[in-house]
């Protein structure tokens, strides 16, 4: 097996290696996120039929075995989230070949690896504390990257992420603080082993600390301001980003300590509402929403509630529907707004919806692509949407929670109008005066990465075995609390007598 | 066939899909190639289905399909009617590959729905079937077209949010997500879960089969697709939505005590619920279909109350009902077909179909005006078309049940369709000819040949009933429903009687060319030029005199009170408010002020305390 330590190590090298190929020759920075995504996407896929199995492997650090070491927990769950993250930071990276990043560029590009170095470590740690460190990288560049245009709205919009942003990882820090506090280890496994004896009161507090620090990463309901104008103003490479890396990373988090650590499903369940209100806030803000870049915010918003939504329903058959939801969503999400950042390259950068008027009719191929990412995420078949949703929805009801799918059956309506809007507009016969013949830049590589992703969306809609093979062992792995533990901390455990 | 050891129902697939995506890539090259790529997929999908075996299963992801009476007779509609609509289009070589593309989907989607026999499968294909209906309407993007498709798929989403959570708590409570395990498990329901997933079902499957009060969508998306597709939409695509009704209400009902239930006039509640929505349906969409100034939207309020009398045939539940009704599906399907390709003929050569602006086109287009007659017989249901036996049956049907006031209603419905599609063929094709239309030419040669590969089994159907008669009586039987077994090839007998279709077809026949006669021997006429008109004794300015605006102004002037029962506001009340809120959330909530997103973090790390305070400590 090779060491997924790799899948960290060799973007934080290449990350800090990026002014020195500058100095070599200007051109050879672009290349750099492309190789190391490029490795990383190599390793997930050789570690992928780990994912299909229901283990978790420890991968010890500094060779001291956890409880007391560093370690990773390389899981089918953790996996399946990497799997997501490296697929979106493949395309954006190759999509970065063609793109002329703002200066200065040597710190975009490795703000640009560690922003997805900080998401794959979130998702593989099987510490809290390099949960957090792992967060504070992911949330630090990403502020960065949001505001690296230097644009007042990008100020503005990175200032109100990193706001909300900062406060959010000091409650994760409080959170982790009152843990360690009282059970005097940092170790995942070790501290789900051991909540049980904990002052149930002081482990209460921490869940609220955590659902409020990663809420403001998964874009949950009140802490989710900051989504709309980052969305807007910060690059479109970096928007891909944050709806598919980011995002995700937070949503893994908020998982992982709500299953495996606290593992009360009473507090579990309180993502169903909070879910809910997510779903509903994003898609209603979305209806009447004449920017594009802002729509689809709001629908990532949107989507990311109906996730919450899953994962709230405490069931192996919602989680299952919950984890392919988060699959598509990173994947159809990126490809929608890697689309949107060529279209408005024929607009002089505008992207409200007047302005791509009649984009369809002019440029067929590209409109496809967007298409089928509409599509996608409006749950039609034959498109990967259609299988999560389709999971989602039978797995809400069939755990027991269908007044739950029938509400977020309902704010599905409203995201069918605006997207069926929104297809009406792009394939208007009206041409909107401001599209031009020929973008300034050539458009060959955004065109084979966003069809990457659209290769990917229809691949899986048509072959899903695969697909629900990982999501499977990932919902199964989630759920199997014991099974995570004794994984990691199993040796330990026995030593001990048995615990 | 080449070697290749393929499943025939694989191979199916294959030909659709291969079909769609050839035709989508080789239709830039060749105007007409596309048609006729589009008409060999069909012929050959159809050959396929014909041959195909009784099951076929899908290891991963798991689905189930398979072929029985019902299914057939609905694929042999699809397929049948597509490849007369597929042949028609080759009089339309302007639409864009992507419309074939679309089109092939669809029909494909469509086959396999009808062969679908689990959840998943049939879910799927719907939903396949839906979006790509979206994209036909959506088609070239004029402003009213995007309106309408918007509107269309808002629906179909909200009919397949019904169809979903019904299959879920059908799949949760039987826990089986095959049609045969869930037929065998329904009666272990609680019967509260029971009752509302077939009530979801069916209004679910209502949307598309355009029933009262989800019909809204069908008058614009009439009359904004593509007008020959106008006539697979109305004509076959409904019908999945009559097919998914058959199946919630009878083939998972049937199994279900429905015998229990409280009963009125002899039929279960249930039931006796769904005839008075199909009773109003048809009556109220007649009254809509009189006041239309538009020919598309005329047809489509006539297929919205059509549609009305299939639910209206299932709601009776008896024998004749159920047969009345799955014959008035064959028949509307064939007869709708063939309204709407004249229709698209008229279209095509005229470029309007505003009644107003039409008329005398009988002398220029004297075959449309033939076919069209024949597709008002049937639709009016008078003998030797297919529209005869069908509306009979319901009529007897409803008669021998006793259902006194639904009668009326039906009774009054098919009144109004003498009057709306006299209006039809008065405004199009008879009286005065409009002078813009003074060369306008008979529809081309795929178009009226179309009319009279329909109107075969228009007019066979319509005299030898029985043949269809032997299918329902095979379907009933399937289904272990109540069937109609007494007919022969030309005699259909009920307890209320029996009728032979081909000698009341041949007196009804004889009386025409009697009349026909008369006409011909007995009327002095004299050929006077159009302009030739004069008003009290005064010879004046020629004006044309064709009546076609409000035609029945004065029946709308007494129905008003009628007229001003729309669900629409209702519809567009909720559309209002929710913009409202949709706008509170998006200015209010979302207001871009950091302070406001603090307290929002504030209040909710209180919310937090107060909600875990109560379910946990």
């Amino acid at each position: 097996m090779v060491s997924p330590i790799l899948l960290i190590a060799v973007p934080l090298i290449l990350a800090f290696s990026v002014p020195l190929w500058g100095l070599i020759h200007k051109k050879l920075e672009k290349f750099v996120p492309l190789i190391a995504f490029g490795f990383n996407t190599y390793l997930i896929f050789r570690l992928l039929p780990f994912a299909l199995t229901e283990r978790t492997i420890s991968v010890v650090i500094a060779n001291i075995k956890p409880p007391f070491g560093i370690n990773l927990a390389v899981g089918p769950f953790g996996l399946f989230f990497a799997l997501i993250i490296q697929l979106v930071a493949l395309a954006t990276a190759f999509y970065l070949l063609s793109y002329d990043p703002p200066e200065p560029s040597d710190k975009f590009y490795m703000l640009f690896i560690l922003l997805v170095l900080g998401s794959t470590g979130m998702v593989l740690t099987g510490d809290i504390f390099n949960l957090f460190v792992f967060l504070e990288i992911t949330s630090i560049s990403a502020y960065a990257l949001t505001a690296i245009t230097k644009t007042g709205p990008a100020a503005e919009a990175g200032f109100k992420y990193l706001l909300l942003g900062s406060l959010g990882s000091t409650l994760v820090l409080l959170g982790i603080a009152l843990i360690y506090g009282s059970l005097g280890t940092l170790n995942m496994a070790h501290i789900a082993h051991r909540i049980s004896g904990m002052d149930s009161r002081l482990v209460v507090a921490a869940a609220i600390l955590f659902i409020v620090g990663f809420g403001v990463e998964a874009e949950m309901l009140p802490l989710n301001g900051w989504v709309p104008d980052a969305y807007q103003a910060a690059p479109i490479p970096v928007v891909a980003l944050l709806s598919g890396a980011v995002a995700k990373a937070g949503l893994y988090a908020l998982a992982r300590v709500l299953y495996t650590l606290i593992g009360m499903p009473n507090i579990i369940m309180l993502l169903l509402t909070f879910g809910i209100l997510t779903m509903f806030a994003g898609e209603l803000a979305a209806l009447r929403q004449n920017d594009i870049r802002r729509l689809l915010a709001y629908s990532s918003i949107g989507q990311m509630g109906m996730i919450m939504l899953a994962f709230g329903a405490f069931g192996v058959n919602s989680v299952f529907g919950g984890v392919l939801q988060a699959f598509t969503h990173g994947i159809t999400k990126a490809l929608l707004f890697l689309v949107l950042g060529v279209m408005a390259l024929h607009t002089g950068g505008a992207t409200d919806m007047e302005s791509l008027r009649g984009f369809g009719r002019k440029f067929p191929y590209w409109s496809m692509l967007f298409a089928v990412g509409v599509l996608s995420t409006l749950g039609l078949p034959p498109f990967a949407g259609f299988w999560s949703k389709l999971a989602l929805i039978i797995g809400v009801i069939i755990d027991g929670h269908p007044t739950y799918a029938a509400l977020a059956l309902i704010a599905t309506f409203i995201e069918v109008f605006y997207f069926a809007r929104l297809l009406s507009v792009i394939y208007s016969s009206k041409l909107s005066p401001k599209l031009v013949e020929r973008s300034i830049r050539n458009t060959t590589i955004p065109l084979l990465s966003a069809t990457f992703l659209a290769a990917i969306i229809i691949a899986v809609g048509l072959y899903p075995n695969v697909f629900f093979d990982l999501g499977d062992s990932a919902s199964r792995a989630l759920l199997n609390r014991a099974h995570y533990i004794f994984s990691i901390i199993g040796h330990y455990l026995q030593s001990m007598g048995g615990v | 066939m080449f070697g290749i050891n393929m499943n025939p129902y694989e191979l199916l697939a294959a030909v659709f899909g291969l079909g769609a995506i050839l035709t989508y890539l080789l239709g830039h090259f060749d105007r007409h190639l596309k048609t006729w790529l589009t008409l060999i997929t069909l012929a050959l999908a159809t050959y396929i289905f014909l041959h195909l075996p009784n099951e076929y299963s899908l290891e991963s992801p798991s689905l189930l399909f398979g072929i029985d009476k019902l299914s057939w007779l609905f694929g042999i509609l699809t397929l049948g009617l597509g490849t007369i609509v597929a042949f028609a289009l080759l009089a339309y070589p302007e639409l864009s590959p992507n419309f074939y593309f679309m089109f092939i989907l669809n029909i494909g989607a469509s086959i396999f729905l009808l062969l679908s026999r689990d959840l998943v499968a049939f879910f799927l294909m719907w939903e396949l079937m839906s979006w790509t209906i979206f994209a036909m309407i959506l088609g070239d993007g004029g402003a009213e077209r995007g309106r309408a498709a918007t509107k269309y798929l808002v629906w179909s989403a909200i009919g397949a949010a019904f169809i979903l959570f019904a299959f879920a708590i059908l799949a949760k409570s039987t826990n089986s997500f095959e049609w045969s395990g869930i037929v065998a498990g329904i009666s272990q329901m609680p019967s509260g879960w029971r009752v509302a997933a077939i009530a979801l079902l069916i209004a679910g499957f209502a949307v598309k089969a355009a029933i009262m009060p989800m019909h809204t969508w069908v008058p614009d998306a009439y009359a904004e697709s593509p007008h020959p597709f106008t006539a697979f939409l109305s004509g076959v695509l409904s019908k999945l939505g009559i097919y998914g009704i058959f199946l919630a209400f009878f083939v998972l009902s049937a199994r279900f005590e429905l015998v229990n239930m409280p009963k009125i006039f002899g039929t279960h509640i249930f039931g006796y619920i769904l005839a008075w929505i199909g009773a109003l349906t048809a009556f109220g969409a007649s009254l809509i279909a009189i006041k239309q100034e538009h020919a598309k939207r005329l047809l489509a309020w006539s297929s919205i109350s059509q549609l009305g009398y299939i639910l209206f045939g299932f709601g009776i539940g008896s024998a004749i009902g159920i047969a009345g009704a799955l014959f008035h599906a064959v028949s509307h399907a064939l007869f709708k077909t063939l309204l709407f390709l004249i229709l698209a003929g008229v279209i095509k050569r005229t470029g309007t179909d505003r009644m107003a602006e039409l008329g005398g086109l009988i002398k220029k287009m004297p075959l449309s005006f033939i076919f069209a007659v024949v597709g008002g017989l049937a639709l009016a249901g008078i003998p030797m078309t297919i529209g005869f036996p069908s509306k009979w049956l319901i009529y007897e049907a409803a008669i021998h049940q006793g259902f006194i006031f639904t009668t009326v209603l039906i009774f009054a419905a098919s009144t109004a369709v003498f009057l709306y599609y006299y209006r039809f063929v008065f405004s199009i094709f008879l009286g005065e000819l409009h002078a813009n239309h003074q060369d306008v030419k008979e529809v081309p040669f795929p178009i009226w040949f179309s009319y009279i590969l329909i109107s075969i089994p228009i007019f066979w159907l319509g005299l030898f009933p029985g043949k269809a008669m032997q299918i329902f009586a095979e379907i009933a039987e399937q289904f272990d429903l109540p069937a109609v077994t007494n007919f022969t090839a030309t005699t259909i007998t009920t307890p209320l009687g029996s009728f032979n279709a081909l000698i009341v077809g041949l007196v009804f026949f004889a009386s025409f060319a009697f009349g026909l006669l008369l006409y011909f021997i007995g009327g002095r006429t004299r050929k006077v030029h159009q302009y030739d008109t004069f008003l009290a004794g005064e010879a004046d300015e020629p004006v044309k005199l064709h009546y076609g605006q409000r035609f029945f102004y004065f029946l709308e002037r007494e129905l008003k009170p009628l007229y001003r029962i729309s669900v629409e506001k209702i519809y567009q009340f909720v559309a209002e408010f929710t913009r409202f809120v949709a706008d509170q959330v998006r200015k209010g909530f979302f207001c871009g002020n950091a302070q406001a997103y603090l307290y929002y973090m504030t209040i909710f790390i209180v919310i937090l305390v107060f909600a875990i305070w109560r379910i946990k400590l």
